[in-house]
């Protein structure tokens, strides 16, 4: 591993060992999962406020009192109070149903873009590592130059090419995450590949697809969960960071990034507008955290004894 | 040990070859005509034509990526599609107020990762730890544009103590610019320091579970000494060379930033080359970045290397 890569796995879990999931409670193993995840005082308070921010997000039309686009003509500037209770920015919006509404896009990016780059990454790795010779070589070398491009240029790059947008910037934020977890799952492959019980499935004559899906595939789970759970909260920093950067999300529509680039001209004036939007990406980025330490102490125990 | 620094160059040519190819692509993916990109808004059908030739846009895709890159490497990267100006020159006019936010943000981050990262470390489970350990997990998920306009109400609104944008060069009035950098510098340092720290924590740990550590106990040196001649010194080893990788963090974060302070350096000058379509200043700055990232990575394998030999051995 190289010393890079250490500084990234010391907030997330590439390493992550191998271990059943099960708690004696073989039939339920998730449901095993979520009970000692529930017990770890990290996974509680990291749950806890995903789940808050995620149900306001999602419940955002039962929640509101103004659509996030309505502009209330003589209310612009309003501070919180009991109509508006975040404020109102510039054109008389409620900031608070913006926030609620940009929330949805945080998360629709943030585990889009991470469902995308699981998808695309551990196929390449799978093929990688089982495949080696050529194809891996191929396949690597394209992550390294992908890598070779510290971290939000890469997303710039991508915007440079295909403009300003929201999938634009989930394709972005794709692409980026992609590298990390081709490189999980093929080290996974390359570890498994040399156990007996591949060998053993070979000499019944099952093919190479088989063997990777029904054999190897189940044991690249934990590894790759741990880096899901720890590309979200930064997929979401990333996008906001687009949005914010006028990359991303584009107004009218409502994004945490857009709506603190919007709030920097009138700060003096309206310190409000900043703060809300800011203060939810931080909770959910936070949250996230939290339920991804939670994650990898499950996932990898040794972890346990630093924490 | 040379042979294996040596083979880490050769690595890193095809990584730099095809990031190249890469960002010469930037410009023939994008929809539309390339000339059109390169001589402007405003160019006349007679500047389109030169710029076509010059390019060598009617030869083949690999033919203008040689020219193109004979170019780069004779230091010539082209110039901007809409002031005119040489590029390396925009490049050296911004690269002074990047290189002072990156450093004075590298130095807070060292300093911050260290005050929070040690002191968990030496007694884990205190309240101590705790309060360092959420400082961490603090500084790791608050995103850094939130944090800018944060000190910028309290700093710069409300108190009335920092100027909220602006930039001078240290050189010109040390005490002046230290103004304008402070905020910027602890934004970028805040950060970083949320992964550093806890890194410095895992290290100092790891470290102290060491034999020769129950050994320097067990002959009966003091605790102080113990842990600052023989914890300490070992378990920043990795963290000297993990130090020298924020570099990369920092770049990313320094974007940012210029944007939230109205910073004048590369970060800015790109976006400005993005939301513009100035497709030459875009290439160059991400090529700029690409190989001072790439380089700084060389160099922190170097010193790996050199602060602890054992690597080279784990790693042939």
């Amino acid at each position: 591993m190289s010393a890079a890569e250490e500084v990234e796995s010391a907030y997330s879990a590439g390493e992550a060992a191998v271990l059943p999931l099960d708690d004696g409670n073989a039939r339920h193993p998730s449901r095993a999962f979520l009970q000692r995840l529930l017990r770890s005082r990290s996974g509680r308070f990291g749950l806890f406020l995903v789940l808050v921010l995620v149900l306001l997000s999602l419940f955002a039309p039962l929640v509101v009192a103004f659509s996030p686009l309505e502009m209330n003509r003589g209310d612009e500037f309003e501070p919180p109070s009991a109509r508006y209770i975040f404020g109102t920015d510039q054109f008389g919006r409620d900031i608070f149903s913006r926030v609620l509404y940009g929330g949805r896009i945080s998360l629709l990016v943030g585990y889009g873009s991470v469902g995308v780059a699981a998808l695309i990454g551990v196929g390449s790795g799978l093929l990688a590592g089982y495949l080696l010779g050529m194809t891996d070589t191929a396949i690597m070398r394209l992550w390294d130059v992908l890598l070779a491009f510290p971290n939000i240029f890469l997303g710039i790059a991508v915007v440079a090419v295909l403009g300003p947008g929201q999938l634009v910037s989930a394709l972005a934020i794709a692409i980026m995450n992609m590298p990390h977890f081709s490189r999980i799952a093929r080290a996974a492959v390359i570890a498994e590949k040399q156990k007996e019980y591949v060998e053993a499935a070979r000499a019944i004559g099952a093919s190479d697809g088989r063997i990777v899906i029904k054999s190897i595939l189940p044991n690249t789970i934990p590894p790759l969960l741990a880096q899901i759970a720890t590309a979200i909260p930064r997929a979401i920093l990333l996008e906001a960071s687009l949005s914010f950067l006028g990359l991303g999300t584009q107004p009218p529509r409502p994004s945490w990034g857009n709506m603190l680039e919007d709030s920097r001209e009138f700060l003096s004036r309206a310190p409000w507008y900043g703060f809300f939007p800011g203060l939810a990406l931080f909770l959910l980025v936070l949250g996230l955290i939290f339920l991804a330490n939670a994650i990898r102490d499950l996932l990898d125990p040794t972890h346990q004894n630093i924490e | 040990m040379t042979l294996y620094l040596l083979r880490r160059v050769i690595e890193l040519l095809p990584v730099l070859f095809l990031a190249s190819i890469v960002v010469f692509l930037l410009l023939h993916l994008a929809p539309g005509d390339p000339s059109y990109f390169v001589a402007g808004r405003d160019a006349t059908p007679e500047e389109l034509a030169a710029v076509r030739k010059k390019l060598g846009l009617d030869k083949p895709l690999h033919v203008q990526y040689l020219i193109w890159l004979a170019e780069i490497l004779q230091g010539n990267l082209g110039e901007s599609a809409l002031s005119g100006q040489p590029v390396s020159k925009l490049i050296q006019a911004r690269l002074p107020a990047t290189l002072h936010l990156t450093v004075a943000g590298f130095l807070v981050t060292i300093l911050l990762s260290l005050l929070a990262g040690v002191p968990g470390a030496l007694r884990p489970n205190s309240k101590l730890d705790h309060f360092c350990s959420a400082y961490s997990a603090a500084a790791f998920g608050i995103p850094v544009f939130w944090l800018g306009i944060l000190f910028i109400l309290l700093f710069s609104v409300r108190l009335r103590w920092l100027p909220p944008s602006g930039y001078l060069s240290i050189l010109e009035d040390p005490l002046r610019s230290m103004r304008f950098l402070l905020m910027p510098a602890l934004t970028l340092g805040i950060a970083n320091s949320g992964v550093l720290s806890r890194f410095i924590k895992f290290s100092v740990l790891e470290t102290l579970r060491q034999d020769y550590i129950r050994t320097a106990r067990a002959k009966g040196l003091a605790e102080r000494v113990v842990i600052r001649r023989h914890a300490l010194r070992n378990a920043l080893i990795p963290v000297v060379t993990v130090a020298a990788l924020m570099v990369g963090r920092l770049l990313g974060g320094a974007v940012v930033i210029e944007v939230v302070f109205a910073w004048p350096g590369l970060g800015r000058l790109l976006l400005d080359g993005v939301n513009n379509r100035d497709y030459p200043v875009v290439q160059a700055t991400l090529l700029f970045v690409v190989l001072v990232f790439v380089l700084v990575n060389l160099v922190t394998d170097f010193l790996y290397v050199y602060l602890d030999p054992r690597v080279q051995l784990e790693r042939k």
